[in-house]
C-alpha cells in the first residue's frame, strides 16, 4: 500500500522555528491537527494540502512525498 | 483538546447520568416513569456552546469533522448489530409456538436501550480516534 509522508515538521523549523500553533492559525486548522499530521497519522485533504505549501512557500511536493509500495 | 473530543465526553457523561438517574428512580416510581429521566438527553442541544469562536483558534477543522463521521458509523453499525442480535435474541428466547406475548413496555425500552447503545459506541469511537491521532509528539 502506498504510503504518503511529508516535512510539516523540519519545514516549520526552517521557518523561523514555527510553532505548531502558529502554523495551525495560518492554515486554519486545530493545532492537533499538524500533531497528527507531523506524527503521519492523518493525510490531509488536496485542499490542505495546498495550504500547507502555501504556508511554507513551497510547492505541494517539497511538503508530502508518496512512496510507492516497496515490498 | 479537541472541541469534538469534549463533545464525546460530554456526552458520555450525560448519557452516565441520565441512565443513574434512570436506575435510581425506577424503585420509586417505576421503570416506565423513570424512562422520563432520558429527556435529560435534551441537554444535548447546548452542544453548540462548545463551538463557540476562542480569538483566532480554530475549533474545528476537517480531521473533526472525519472523525466524527466514522463515528456516526461506528455508533450506528454497533447499534444495529445490537438491535438486531437483540430482537432476534428475544424472539428466539420467547418464542413458544407463535402464541407468546412482548409486555408494551418492552417498546419505550427498546428506544432507550438503542439511544445508549449507538450513543455510548459513538463516543468511544471519537474517543479511541483522537487518543490514536494524538498519540505523537508534540512541539
Amino acid at each position: 500500500m502506498p504510503t504518503i509522508t511529508n516535512q510539516i515538521r523540519r519545514l516549520r523549523f526552517e521557518r523561523w522555528e514555527m510553532t505548531q500553533q502558529k502554523l495551525a492559525e495560518l492554515i486554519g486548522v486545530t493545532r492537533q491537527t499538524i500533531i497528527a499530521m507531523e506524527g503521519g497519522k492523518y493525510t490531509p485533504s488536496l485542499a490542505l494540502a495546498f495550504r500547507l505549501s502555501r504556508a511554507f512557500d513551497v510547492g505541494v511536493e517539497d511538503v508530502f512525498r508518496w512512496h510507492e509500495d516497496s515490498q | 483538546m479537541s472541541p469534538l473530543y469534549k463533545e464525546a465526553i460530554y456526552w458520555f457523561l450525560l448519557l452516565a447520568v441520565t441512565t443513574a438517574v434512570y436506575a435510581a428512580l425506577v424503585p420509586f416510581i417505576g421503570p416506565i416513569a423513570a424512562q422520563g429521566a432520558f429527556g435529560l438527553l435534551g441537554l444535548g442541544g447546548l452542544q453548540p456552546l462548545l463551538y463557540r469562536k476562542r480569538g483566532q483558534t480554530v475549533v474545528c477543522d476537517e480531521r473533526d469533522i472525519e472523525i466524527a463521521h466514522r463515528a456516526l458509523i461506528a455508533g450506528y453499525s454497533v447499534f444495529w448489530l445490537a438491535f438486531t442480535l437483540g430482537i432476534t435474541g428475544l424472539w428466539a428466547a420467547l418464542y413458544q409456538g407463535g402464541h407468546s406475548m412482548v409486555s408494551i413496555h418492552v417498546l419505550p425500552n427498546i428506544v432507550c436501550g438503542g439511544l445508549i447503545v449507538f450513543m455510548t459506541a459513538r463516543a468511544v469511537a471519537i474517543i479511541v480516534q483522537y487518543r490514536l491521532q494524538d498519540a505523537a509528539k508534540g512541539e
